[in-house]
């Protein structure tokens, strides 16, 4: 147990009531009262349906929401859910319900919920967004289960969504994952993880509490972590992901820099071992995958082309600094044409990603004026996969992700080259 | 009648050629100073360059980021040949008030007064040139990526604006440090943040009218769209 403890004295009062818990969900959340009522009924009814035995507690982990949200968990209950239960359960829910200490974001909220798992010496736990409208109690099996039953330590998501959705994380996250550390982990920042009580308590000893991780870099920051702690993980299909509506003043280009300044940091924690690491091996799945009917999403093409020809031409200059001629090149031949026939080469795309990365490493920018200049790049990107994409069907979509990601892997060696040389070819 | 014009034309031109021949050493020595000076200053400017190529001093402006910033100011030439070029020029200054005393010791000083009086405040100066360089530089590529990010058109005027904006505030302030030109620095700034919002708000509203709708309506068509894209990204 540590010493330094964030957590408060009622907090620290109420676990002392509680004594030990086998399972722990981890609900962070920030002004979520619409949709987290919802989470904690599946929440409730999951650990009642497929736990019934476990000594359950439930934690949310709130950044001082205004909207009254830890009053909506303290309230929400199995309700009509109780249901759909074989059988009603035998031990009861604890809650526990605090604001969180330290930095305000998701990974101080984290923190919180892996110091109550290892005060209570729970085996198991889970964390899922208080966000969430498509979670199911079938969700919490699919993430307790592995570690409870098959001694898995961290539990990935694997989920359902439209072929536009989740670019980042189809474009940089997943295949970068999967070529620096070998395996292939679908969703790495997926938001909804499993993980074993000696993984939480191996989390509690890094010191990355005052940092980014605290903030926003919380979810790669656990999978890596993970991966390089030679913990074994597996994935879960949970079906489809729908959040609540999104907040209408997130900015791509500010999401961009937290989730690739995130990934670009851990490489920089971890280049000893990545560069080792030639290959890459698909990991344990759990779960039952099924189609699930996904709404049309409407995209703009003509304009995310458009910004990619603006940047390409505006960002001249910040380009020549880390890009390489021949990258630049390539970009500005790309501009002319018709949205609608945009299309960037994968090879092109593999190597804007590793010349970001280590101009990130070496730095030639302010990293912020870095991560920035990403933005028309990756609309170009998105624009050239939603083309190539138009025909797809789900299968249609991993293999073409497939192809990419084995692309990242053929080229690593030049991410390697451009990692040592650092040197601008002008 | 014409001894006497001999003699007032001669008694001048005699002391004209005394003192002459008087200085003719003094100006001997300055011009051995001059000569000396210049030929030792081209020599160690040479050797200076020579010596810093030869521990490898230019490898320093391959670092990207001192390369980039070199080019930025204008210095295409390479370390050594810069630092050779300062220690030149250096030396021609020295030489030209060691010089200068030769002839007169009260003006030598005067200079070296002058100088020495005046470089804290010249020293402050290219400081607030310097950073006013980098300040200037770091807020035009911000306002860059939020305008290109942002969709705007037109960013690389808007970025150069605020880069001119920025860097002729810092020049007004280090003019000012020096202690001449203030109110022209000033008059400067005024005209261009004044002329410049005038201009545009001329230009827009009455020359522009009809560019004017056309943006408002494309904005808005564009904000349209925007609220129908609902792709999540992560």
């Amino acid at each position: 147990m540590t010493d330094t403890t964030i957590l408060r004295e009622d907090v620290r009062r109420r676990l002392d009531e509680i004594g030990e818990a086998d399972v722990l969900i981890g609900i962070p959340s920030y002004n979520n009262s619409r949709t987290i009522g919802h989470v904690v009924q599946a929440v409730t009814a999951g650990l009642a349906k497929y736990f019934p035995d476990q000594r359950s507690v439930l934690v949310n982990s709130d950044g001082g929401s205004k909207d009254g949200t830890p009053d909506v968990v303290s309230r929400s209950e199995l309700g009509t859910t109780r249901s759909i239960l074989l059988s009603h359960r035998v031990r009861r829910v604890h809650k526990v319900i605090t604001a969180y200490q330290g930095l305000p974001g998701k990974g101080s909220a984290f923190r919180t919920v892996f110091e109550i798992a290892q005060r209570l010496g729970a085996r198991a736990c889970a964390v899922v967004d208080s966000d969430l409208r498509s979670i199911t109690p079938e969700w919490i099996e699919l993430l307790l289960g592995p570690v409870l039953h098959e001694q898995f330590d961290y539990v990935c998501p694997l989920y359902s969504r439209h072929k536009y959705d989740g670019t980042i994380t189809n474009s940089i996250v997943y295949p970068l994952v999967r070529t620096l550390y070998g395996k292939r982990i679908r969703q790495p920042i997926g938001g909804d993880f499993g993980f074993s009580g000696r993984l939480a308590a191996h989390y509690l000893t890094h010191n990355v509490w005052d940092s980014d991780v605290a903030r926003y870099g919380i979810d790669i920051w656990m999978t890596t972590t993970a991966l390089m702690g030679d913990f074994r993980i597996c994935q879960s299909y949970l079906g489809a992901k729908l959040h609540d509506a999104k907040d209408p003043g997130a900015d791509l280009s500010a999401m961009l820099v937290q989730v690739t300044g995130s990934l670009f940091r851990q490489m920089e924690t971890h280049a000893a071992r990545w560069r080792e690491i030639a290959s890459s091996e698909a990991v344990p799945e759990f779960g039952f995958k099924y189609e699930v009917g996904l709404e049309p999403i409407p995209v703009n093409v003509a304009r995310m082309a458009h910004t990619f020809t603006q940047g390409v031409q505006d960002f001249k200059p910040l380009y020549s600094a880390f890009l390489t001629p021949q990258t630049r090149a390539e970009l500005e031949a790309l501009g002319a044409g018709e949205p609608e026939k945009f299309h960037m080469p994968e090879d092109l795309w593999v190597r804007v990603v590793y010349e970001f990365a280590a101009a990130y490493h070496h730095p030639r920018l302010n990293p912020d004026h870095l991560l920035k200049s990403l933005t028309p790049l990756y609309l170009g990107r998105t624009t050239s996969w939603i083309n190539q994409a138009a025909d797809y069907g789900a299968l249609d979509v991993e293999n073409a992700l497939n192809a990419l990601s084995e692309r990242f892997e053929a080229l690593k060696p030049y991410l390697l080259e451009r990692w040592q040389e650092g040197r601008m070819h002008s | 009648m014409i001894v006497a014009l001999v003699a007032s034309v001669w008694d001048p031109l005699t002391r004209f050629l005394e003192r002459g021949v008087g200085l003719l050493p003094v100006l001997l020595a300055v011009l051995i100073v001059l000569v000396v000076g210049l030929i030792l200053a081209w020599v160690i400017d040479a050797m200076m360059r020579a010596m810093l190529r030869r521990i490898g001093f230019d490898r320093v402006a391959q670092r990207p980021q001192v390369a980039d910033t070199m080019r930025r100011a204008g210095l295409w030439q390479s370390p050594s040949a810069l630092v050779g070029q300062v220690t030149r020029w250096l030396i021609v200054v020295f030489t030209l008030i060691g010089a200068l005393s030769i002839l007169s010791a009260e003006a030598t000083d005067a200079v070296i007064g002058a100088m020495v009086n005046y470089l804290p405040r010249l020293a402050a100066a290219l400081l607030i040139f310097v950073v006013g360089y980098a300040v200037s530089t770091f807020f035009a590529r911000s306002v860059l990526l939020w305008a290109v990010n942002a969709r705007l058109r037109g960013a690389r005027w808007l970025a150069g604006g605020v880069q001119l904006l920025v860097g002729v505030f810092f020049a007004a302030l280090a003019l000012d440090n020096l202690g001449f030109g203030r109110e022209i620095a000033l008059v400067v700034l005024a005209i261009l943040l004044g002329g410049g919002v005038l201009a545009g708000a001329l230009a827009f509203g009455l020359a522009g009218k009809d560019l004017a709708r056309h943006t408002l309506e494309r904005m808005t068509h564009e904000a349209r769209d925007e609220d129908h894209d609902t792709l999540s990204h992560l």
